[in-house]
């Protein structure tokens, strides 16, 4: 019979307790969400990939005062979202880069041209929003995690969430062409 | 898209407030939300605006992933391996000692972190690599078993600066690497401390001349 896979406490119990896999093993799980929340977030895959580092330095570092108040994976990503908006306050992203291409393998879209125009005008317009707005919109729209979870991922009220993605929304409405008026 | 007049923008804010339950910017109730919905549904052009609204969700869902891609991956393995080496060695009392002095396994980390820092080219790059905030870190931890700190090399001429220009920075810190870096545009010397604490360290990176602190940060 296979063992369960280790849970997110217990790996991070076990990096606690000197395993020096179980810090890496906890990294990969997560690491592709992570990725997308940051590259999404900074728009740069350069900078997603220098926030993440950040925050693994980071994360490594303060994995020994995690006393499990949050959920581990909310508390790794709240580091790397942290480093994100670190970046973007401080104005240090680049802006010419364009994201890698993201088509996944998989069957034939209909129109890939016209779905990677719609991706680059996605990631222009999240760019021409807040820091704020355009993290919350990437965490629950874009992501999935819920109201709740995000909130405490940005470490807010769940009623600044919502009301971070519904202004959000409004602009991005405009931004992508789907309504005129002032964004 | 829409060829109506324009919405106000200040509909298109309450309309989406709404869809997320808030009313005026406040969580609200049903009953609220619904009264809302009411008093708006004679405004001109809410049709439009609910159907954008809709549209802008359906498209940030749809968005694909976008792969991480494996050279990325590996630079993280790699750092995280150096963290962990980093973590289990003694940082206290260690002195500038010369390269063939030094642990393998010090080497091998090193090593690992030269991989991490590909494409700062920290290492196999011509004097005074170009360093920024960002890449910080990583320059940092790659600076372990490289001793190219020009004058801050003298013990006492690093105290010296360090009580100058970093005072939050012990004079007498143990220097753990350095090398010659550009900073901001600015010749300087990057060094990395240790702090008497395991696993601990400061990096600072001093203009040439020890004439200015540029910047300072914990490591990791």
């Amino acid at each position: 019979m296979t063992q369960p896979a280790p849970t997110d406490a217990e790996l991070m119990a076990a990096h606690q307790a000197g395993d020096r896999t179980a810090f890496g093993l906890l990294v990969n799980r997560h690491r592709q969400k992570l990725w997308n929340v940051a590259v999404r977030t900074l728009g740069n895959p350069g900078d997603a990939d220098d926030a993440v580092q950040e925050a693994l330095v980071a994360a490594f570092s303060r994995a020994g005062s995690f006393h499990g108040r949050s959920e581990v994976g909310t508390w790794l990503y709240r580091i790397v979202v942290n480093a994100c908006i670190d970046r973007m306050r401080h104005d240090r992203i680049r802006r010419t880069v364009p994201l890698p291409d993201s088509e996944p393998a998989g069957p034939r879209r209909a129109d890939p041209v016209a779905e990677l125009a719609t991706r680059m005008e996605v990631r222009d317009a999240l760019a021409a929003l807040s820091v704020d707005h355009r993290i919350a919109l990437v965490l629950v729209e874009m992501e999935g995690w819920s109201v709740a979870d995000a909130a405490q991922i940005l470490d807010v009220r769940p009623g600044t969430v919502k009301s971070r993605c519904a202004r959000g929304k409004a602009k991005l409405a405009v931004l992508l062409g789907h309504l005129r008026g002032e964004a | 898209m829409s060829t109506d007049p324009d919405p106000p923008a200040t509909l298109i804010e309450q309309v989406a407030e709404l869809d997320a339950g808030l009313v005026d910017g406040q969580e609200a109730g049903a009953a609220a939300v619904l009264a809302r919905r009411s008093e708006l549904a004679a405004e001109p052009g809410l049709a439009a605006v609910v159907d954008a609204l809709a549209a802008t969700r359906a498209e940030l869902a749809a968005q694909p992933p976008v792969p991480l891609p494996a050279s990325t991956a590996d630079r993280w393995s790699a750092l995280i391996d150096g963290l962990h080496e980093l973590a289990e060695e003694q940082p206290v009392g260690i002195d500038p000692a010369p390269r063939w002095r030094l642990p393998v396994a010090v080497a091998a980390v090193a090593a690992a972190l030269i991989v991490v820092a590909a494409g700062v080219a920290a290492l196999s790059a011509p004097a005074r690599p170009t360093v920024t905030g960002t890449q910080l870190v990583r320059e940092a931890l790659a600076t372990r078993a490289v001793y190219d700190t020009g004058e801050l090399a003298d013990p006492a001429r690093r105290a010296e600066c360090l009580a100058a220009v970093a005072p939050g920075v012990r004079p007498d810190a143990p220097l753990i690497g350095g090398r010659q870096v550009r900073f901001d545009g600015r010749s300087a010397t990057l060094l990395l401390l240790g702090t008497g604490q395991l696993g601990q360290f400061t990096a600072v990176v001093i203009e040439e001349g020890c004439s200015a602190l540029l910047t300072q940060r914990d490591v990791p």
